[in-house]
């Protein structure tokens, strides 16, 4: 009988070796037991759900900064356990939360999946939040009006509502992504039908398509995308408002033009799902992490997978950048030279209507601090350094060779003599660029153009692998992480970066607070001798 | 037996027929549920996971043709059985599988009773069995009789190994052998004078370790996380002509083409004297790629996609169940309980990952993972 004779089993044995405390170069990250968010009158030492497994759905975090603040705390925190959905004031690291007043509370026929709080309206009056639930549903709620749901008879797609997210900007309008890989783009004052609406074709490309309602009158949904294969498990906007990054169960990551329906990049997991994503401060690198226990850095300028990182155990189940400890380039070195100069073709900023926000050119990031969590109940602590990022990037400007990194299998290495390189994936961008200043261009090429994308896609979905899409392991540096560290019993399921803390949340539906290094908690004099002065 | 959801194929039946139906019309399949005679959910439920291992399917149907006056053995037995299958009119149905129930209990004392068997344990003996039965008729003789090669006592699964060859030497390669055999080559570094030497073995399945909160890649690459030999373990290494400290390493050196991964789920307390089931939540996914090969690995990067699972449901190793779920040619997951078929949705394969706390005692979860190379 094959049995297994190992005497290690640590990790069953106690929870001795779970840590409430890491150490970077900045000094002490510490865990705050007693500034926890959870469901009030948690029973606390037992497990939360005594006898039974902690339900199968992920405890997410919304978290809203509110500027104009005369009434004490007005960020808010929104977090969901079980059915149940909390809003509380959030209070960071300068006062433990009161659990038993909670701002809003909710509990649900349907388990929440998913929410985001509108961060344009928000005040310590209220604010307007969207919720997503396992059944397709989804609640829109305002301060100024009753909470509506929509899709409750399962009309627009049957299966669980896995991201909600606001359009940036925007307080009415919202993108719902579904396990079925659709996307609605909903605006909350527009009318809704009380049948299936009828789409129709809009836009579509490498693996995904836009489709409109077909109706007179503008009513939702706005827009209907329809990305990849199976599950599209999340998606996020770029902190420049411009991209949008959706990580989908087919192990796609893909980058779109928000405005245009642009897809500008895409990139492949090693294997299996993607299961969520995030973007860097300044918009230029997206981090998508899931089921083969990688992070991958995709670059927004280069197009491509630049990095990839190794030190999780299990599937990772959020990621997200650290603003505050992404290291900024001297002052003294002038932005734009030290940028470089940039073919506009390759920058799709510079393409739209709006120039970028100058907060995020003025000053170069060269070194990017991110963090994810997974089901090993491990964080891990990363870092994105400018000489990573140059080792597996084009050279640019010049007619350089296009694969610095060996060669590539099943794909031809373009001439040296081609001016710009630029990564083949990228086509479609130039093809439906042109598409929509022409609008009126003859039916025939828009068929040739889309058995090209029907080509090209079977082709991404053959054997992707040693492509830029999806470099060999060896082919794109393999990033260790700065601290992974096991700081809980169960699965952790998101991290929000916060001025003076970090959100992780677990499986058990605990929300824990790490004050930042160099934090003085109010009456708690040993953060003074802990913290780091550099 | 701990699953309640059992449902007479009755009424499921033809509800499940017109989901199947609905899918679009591929190979022809027949899902067939298989009659229990008395705790032999153990071989039910790898017997269906191999079903759904097309390369396996197809080269045992083959047999029957190739092999018609053959004596019947338990490879004869187990084709007549697939053939059973296939030639049904429905589409869905029951089968009881007498006649390889009853060989088996001839072919080996060890299941010849109404105990509960390890279906590792099964599956190690079956594959050893046809791949040991094709050599002798490959080498010109008879298929084995009831009394020779393949009855000898079970063969014990070595730490870390699956099946070897009985003989424990390279003969002919069988087709079992081109679907399931890899190698592992054993790396063994001296510190002293850092001669590495390695040695290869095959398998046809392979064992791994567990661990809580782990995915099925991270307890992979434990299988080949390097091993330091000091002390009492010190390695003779022949260069320096003394026992020296070493590293040890075991790595995929050729992959196979459909691969078996049996997870450790008992472990044996020594304060309670018995086998414990490890419950642990070990996380797999739909699509596979190693971390684990060698650095002459020929085509390291293999995809592999998960085709068949056997769960064990319960908490120890001589109670409980086993079921299989798989894949279907047309995406469609099923699950087989014995003689029942039910319809699962892909998503709630992660039912069968395991459990995060103790308290509860029963579990249901993955213990042998087939994966199958994408062509």
């Amino acid at each position: 009988m094959a049995l297994s004779n190992m005497s290690g089993d640590a990790s069953s044995q106690s929870t001795l070796d779970i840590k409430q405390h890491f150490v970077t170069r900045e000094g002490y990250y510490r865990n705050l037991p007693t500034y926890e968010y959870s469901r009030p009158n948690r029973p606390s030492g037992i497990h939360a759900f005594t006898g039974s497994q902690p339900p199968n759905l992920p405890v997410k975090i919304s978290l809203v900064r509110v500027p104009d603040d005369d009434t004490g705390y007005a960020d808010r925190i929104l977090f969901n356990v079980g059915r149940e959905i909390f809003l509380y004031a959030f209070k960071s690291i300068w006062e433990a939360p009161d659990l038993s007043r909670p701002v809003d509370r909710q509990i649900h026929k349907a388990l929440p999946t998913c929410h985001d709080i509108n961060r344009l309206n928000c005040s310590a009056q209220g604010c307007s939040t969207v919720v997503g639930f396992n059944t397709g549903s989804f609640q829109v709620s305002d301060p100024r009006k009753e909470p509506h749901f929509y899709n409750e008879d399962r009309l627009l797609d049957k299966t669980k509502v896995t991201c909600v997210k606001w359009v940036p900007g925007s307080t009415q309008q919202l993108l719902v992504g579904f396990a079925s890989g659709q996307i609605l783009h909903c605006d909350d004052s527009l009318p809704w039908s009380s049948t299936l609406p009828s789409y129709q074709a809009h836009k579509h490309g490498d693996g995904f398509a836009v489709y409109t309602c077909k109706s007179r009158t503008p009513r939702n949904p706005m827009y209907r995308w329809t990305i990849g294969e199976g599950s599209l498990d999340a998606f996020a906007f770029s902190p420049c408002s411009k991209f949008l990054a959706t990580a989908s169960h087919d192990g796609f990551l893909r980058v779109f033009l928000f405005e245009t329906f642009d897809l500008i990049g895409t990139a492949k997991s090693y294997f299996g799902g993607l299961l969520c994503v995030g973007w860097s401060p300044d918009s230029k690198f997206v981090c998508a992490a899931g089921e083969d226990d990688l992070v991958h850095l995709f670059s927004i300028d280069s197009r491509k997978i630049v990095a990839r990182g190794r030190g999780h155990r299990s599937w990772i189940t959020a990621v997200a950048f650290d603003p505050m400890t992404s290291c900024l380039a001297s002052s003294s070195v002038p932005a734009s030279t030290s940028n470089g100069p940039v073919p506009p073709s390759r920058l799709p900023v510079s393409n739209s209507k709006d120039p970028p926000a100058p907060a995020q050119t003025a000053q170069r990031i060269i070194t990017y601090r991110f963090a994810t969590v997974g089901q090993d109940t491990q964080i891990c602590l990363w870092e994105l350094t400018d000489d990573i990022v140059k080792q597996s990037t084009y050279p640019r400007g010049r007619g350089g060779s296009l694969m610095i990194n060996g060669p590539v299998s099943g794909l031809s290495v373009p001439p040296k003599s081609v001016p710009a390189p630029a990564p083949k994936r990228v086509l479609p961008l130039i093809g439906n660029r042109s598409a929509a200043s022409a609008a009126a261009k003859s039916k025939k090429e828009e068929q040739e153009r889309s058995a090209q994308e029907k080509k090209e896609k079977e082709e991404v979905n053959k054997a992707p692998l040693g492509s830029p899409l999806c470099p060999k392991l060896e082919d794109v540096p393999l990033l260790e992480p700065l601290v992974c560290k096991r700081i809980a019993p169960e699965r952790l399921n998101d991290i929000v970066f916060h001025d003076d803390c970090i959100l992780i949340s677990t499986q058990e539906g605990v929300i824990m607070t790490w004050c930042r290094p160099g934090r003085a908690l109010p009456n708690d004099s040993s953060s003074r001798q802990n913290s780091c002065s550099n | 037996m701990f699953r309640l959801k059992k449902l007479g194929m009755g009424n499921n039946a033809s509800q499940l027929e017109k989901e199947l139906g609905a899918e679009p019309i591929s190979a022809n399949e027949r899902y067939y549920g298989l009659v229990n005679f008395g705790n032999t959910c153990y071989c039910n439920s790898v017997l269906q996971a191999l079903y759904f291992c097309r390369p396996f399917r197809e080269r045992v149907l083959q047999y029957r043709v190739e092999n018609k006056r053959a004596k019947e053995n338990l490879l004869s037995c187990l084709s007549d059985l697939f053939f059973n299958i296939v030639s049904q009119k429905k589409k869905l149905g029951t089968i009881a599988p007498k006649k390889f129930i009853a060989r088996l209990r001839k072919e080996n004392e060890a299941f010849d009773n109404f105990m509960q068997q390890d279906a590792h344990e099964f599956l190690n003996y079956l594959l050893n069995y046809i791949g040991d039965t094709l050599q002798a008729e490959k080498a010109g003789l008879n298929s084995p009789n009831g009394t020779s090669a393949p009855s000898k006592p079970l063969p014990a699964v070595e730490f870390r190994n699956g099946g070897l060859n009985s003989n424990g030497e390279k003969v002919d390669l069988t087709w079992i052998h081109e679907i399931f055999q890899g190698t592992l080559t054993n790396e063994t570094k001296c510190l002293n004078c850092e001669t590495v030497s390695s040695k290869d073995e095959d398998f046809l399945d392979l064992s791994v370790d567990i661990d809580q909160h782990t995915s099925l890649s991270a307890c992979l690459r434990g299988f080949s996380s390097t091993e330091t030999l000091s002390s009492e373990q010190k390695y003779f290494c022949e260069t320096c002509c003394a026992k020296q400290e070493a590293t040890k390493c075991m790595r995929l050196k050729k992959l196979p083409k459909i691969l078996a991964i049996h997870l450790k789920r008992f472990k044996y307390v020594d304060q309670l004297s018995r086998y414990t089931k490890l419950s642990y939540r070990v996380v797999f996914p739909l699509e596979l790629r190693l971390f684990n090969t060698s650095n002459d690995c020929l085509n390291p990067e293999k995809l592999y996609d998960l085709v068949a699972v056997v769960v064990h449901c319960g908490s120890g190793p001589n109670r409980g169940h086993y079921i299989s779920i798989v894949k279907t040619s047309n995406n469609v997951w099923l699950l087989f309980d014995d003689d029942v078929v039910e319809r699962i949705e892909p998503s709630a394969v992660e039912d069968f990952y395991g459990l995060t706390s103790d308290l509860q005692k029963n579990s249901e979860t993955g213990y042998i993972l087939f994966y199958q190379t994408r062509e």
